[in-house]
Parts: structure tokens; sequence; C-alpha cells
């Protein structure tokens, strides 16, 4: 399965969090362990089109007074999700070893 | 922390519009959130252009419409693709090869007609879509469909049909038994198709896209384009064929001319010895040769229906090439001699 950069970022959030992922959560998540900041819409986005991909699952959390009453939606890994993400690592590894010694030793 | 910061209205109000409402209790309670934090860490000014700048941000087809909700129904989009291409080819079956018939033309003048009203439609449609779209809770939601207008919109169909059919009678009252029973066929299908559309509605629960109000935008559109951008260059094409169908009565003509001194007063006189039968244009929306002694020559001609608005061109072949039509806007040479062809309302 096709997943974007920003995509496979937010998976790994989402398997981060461990059942705890929403929305700003993952937000804040993103910009400690990467630096990188990320637009509300642009995390809701991913997340929708992940889970219609079958990657996480959602479910309504709790209510809280500084969300104004409104209750979070928690994001939580699928085993396709998992499988995605394993397929990637392994890309990946295989990449990082293709690469010639000479060429990392800076 | 500043307890009485609130988000600005404009930005909330924004939120809940462009939001589809599937989403907008998630959305709104991370924004609030959000903010929240942004006023404990930042000035609150800040913390409110942070929140309209978030607010903008989620203008993305995905928020605003949920388009992956909806499961795609193959069926749905094969039949509205079926029903465009219908459209089309009622518009182009008076150009093809085949016998002249008046069903034909009339058929292919409805078809186009809706090119034309049926542009009205489409503001209702993309208002209809628009709509579709946003419903909350689309999936498995049983629909109260008298209230949504379901019915109302399919027993309409009934009186536009009869409407159709009465328009279709009047304007081609000469159709033959062959013509009036595939009318009547063709009439009842559709009485049947609204029939088991409304009791399937009727029993049914609406569990994905409802295509309809694309019906609303697209035909209108594929008429308008077909009668717009193909129709001409078809009709070019026929035209041509009916030409080059006539050559055999010309060179009757002219032998004729060269046997007797004078063209003949009907082209029955030519059966026979000069032509075994008088031919015909061979084109579906044209009808029989027409020929009419002028003096010491003569004028063939034809006429081929056009466009829906009754233009119709009458294509003319003189010797001279040039021919006085009463009321005709336009005049165009053909590629054959002699040939021209005049658009009349």
């Amino acid at each position: 399965m096709n997943l974007g950069e920003f995509e496979e970022l937010v998976l790994l959030i989402v398997a981060i969090m461990n059942g705890k992922a929403y929305g700003i959560g993952i937000i804040d998540e993103l910009e400690k362990r990467t630096g990188r900041s990320a637009a509300i819409g642009a995390v809701q986005t991913v997340l929708k089109r992940m889970e219609g991909k079958g990657l996480v699952v959602s479910e309504f959390g709790e209510a809280t007074s500084e969300r104004g009453g409104k209750r979070k939606r928690h994001y939580t890994i699928t085993a396709e999700g998992k499988q995605v993400l394993a397929q990637k690592r392994e890309q990946r590894i295989t990449l990082w070893r293709a690469i010639p010694k000479m060429i990392l030793d800076v | 922390m500043k307890q009485n910061e609130q988000p600005p209205k404009w930005a909330i109000k924004m939120l809940r519009f462009i939001c589809h409402p599937d989403f907008l209790e998630e959305i709104e309670g991370d924004l609030l959130e959000k903010f929240e934090s942004d006023c404990r860490d930042e000035n609150p000014s800040v913390a409110k252009r942070k929140l309209g700048k978030e607010v903008f941000q989620l203008i993305r087809l995905n928020i605003v419409f949920n388009v992956g909700a909806y499961t795609p129904d193959i069926k749905k989009w094969v039949l509205l693709l079926a029903i465009a291409l219908l459209f089309i080819a009622i518009s182009f079956i008076p150009f093809l090869s085949g016998h002249y018939s008046k069903l034909a033309i009339g058929a292919s003048a409805l078809a186009q007609m809706a090119g034309f009203f049926g542009l009205a439609l489409i503001p209702v449609g993309l208002v209809w879509l628009i709509i579709e779209l946003r419903k909350s809770n689309y999936r498995n939601l049983k629909i109260n469909r008298w209230q949504n207008g379901y019915y109302l919109s399919l027993l309409a169909g009934i009186p536009v049909l009869c409407f159709l059919s009465l328009l279709l009678i009047l304007a081609f009252p000469e159709m033959n038994g062959i013509e009036w029973s595939i009318a009547c066929v063709v009439f009842a299908a559709m009485i049947v198709f609204l029939s088991i559309r409304i009791y399937r509605l009727k029993n049914g629960v609406l569990n994905n896209f409802n295509t309809a109000p694309l019906y609303l935008i697209l035909i209108p559109l594929v008429a308008f384009c077909t009668k717009n951008f193909l129709i001409e260059k078809v009709a070019d094409t026929s035209r041509s064929k009916a030409i080059v169908q006539s050559g055999q009565i010309i060179r009757a003509l002219d032998k004729y001319y060269l046997e007797n001194g004078a063209y003949p007063g009907s082209l029955d006189v030519l059966k026979g010895k000069y032509l075994l039968a008088v031919p015909c244009p061979g084109i579906i929306g044209i009808g029989p040769y027409e020929y009419e002694k002028t003096g010491e020559t003569y004028r063939l001609s034809f006429v081929q229906w056009l466009h829906w608005g009754a233009t119709k061109e009458i294509v003319i072949y003189t010797q001279s090439g040039h021919s006085f039509i009463k009321g005709h806007f336009a005049s165009f040479d053909t590629h054959y001699p002699g040939w021209r062809y005049y658009w009349n309302d």
C-alpha cells in the first residue's frame, strides 16, 4: 500500500501514542519528536484518509472543559497499519544497507 | 493563564460552516484545546490569530465534504455514464445511415433540448450535491423520504415524461406504426422504471452516495457539449453522404436532358430507362430528395434537421450553385460543386 511521507510520520506517532493519539496530541508529539509543526487540517485529513484505508481505527473519548466540552477522538493503529509500517521499515533498511560504506564515511 | 479569553466568534462560526458535521466535534475540540494552550504560552492576540489561521487551513476537500465516507457503488456510476452516453447516442441517431425516421429526429431534438433548458438545472444540482455531501452520519441512515423530497422529485418525473411524450406526438404527427410502437414501449419502460425506483425508496436504506444531483449537472452539460461541439461535425458527414448518394439522380437527369433537350417534370419520369428506382439519401434524419424543375434548369434538395431549436438545413443542388431560399439566416458552400446549404428556423 502506498503511504506518503507525512502519512507515515502520523501513523508512527499514532503507534507511539498507543491508543491515546488524538488530533492535538499527535501534533504536539510530532513537534516534540521531529521538530516539525503541522496544521490541524493537515493532520485531520491524513487521519481520515488512513482510517479510510483501514490503517487506523477511531473512537470517541472523554470530553474536557479545555476542549469546550467537545469529545476527543482517539486513533489506534490496526494490524494492517502495523504491517504497512513494517514494510516501510524494511524498505528503508534495505536502502540504507545498499549505500556503499565509503559514501557514509564523513 | 487568562481564563476570560474567548476564541474569536467569527473563527468558530467559520469553522462550523466549513467543517463537515461528522468531524466538527473532534476538530472544534482540538482547536479550542490548542487555543487554550496558546493563550497560556503566548499573547492572546497571537493565539487568536493562530486559531484563525488554523480554521482557514481546514478548507480541504476531505474536511469540508467527508469524501472518504462514501462507499463507491460502481453500478450507480456506470448507470450515470450509460445515461450520459445514451443522450449523446440519441442526439446522433438522425445523422447515422439508415431509413428515414421522424421518431429519431424527435428523440434527438429532445436530447439536444436538455443541453439548453437543462442548463437551468445545473445550479439546482450543485446545491443539492453540496447538501448531499454535507449530510451527517450519512451511511446506513433511514431517511424520511417524503420530507426530503425524494418521492416528490420522482413523482414529478411522471408529468415531465407525459409532457415530453405529448411534445413528441404534437411535433411529429406523421409517425408510422413501428415508430409509435417504439415510442409506447420506451414510455412504458420509463413509467415502470420510475415505479420501481419509488417502491425501492419506500423500503430502502440509503447507504452510499446519492448520484441524483450529478444527473442534473452532468446530463445538461453532456447534451450542451454534444449540441454545440459535435452535432455540426456529424451533420457534415451525413450531408456529404446524402450528396454523394444523389450523384446517380444527377447523372440520370443529365442523360435525360441530353436525349430530350429538357429536364423532366418529376423524378418519377426517370424510373425505368434512366434509374431503376429513385434512391433515398440513406440517412435516418434526412427525408427523400425533392426535385423541382425551374424553367430551363432544375433544383434538387433535401432537408436535414440540425438542432432542437427547429433549425433545419436545406441542402440544395443547382447548376449555378445559387438559389433563393426564403427565411434562411445563414448559408454555406459544401465541398461538392453546385451544392450549398441554408439554415432556416
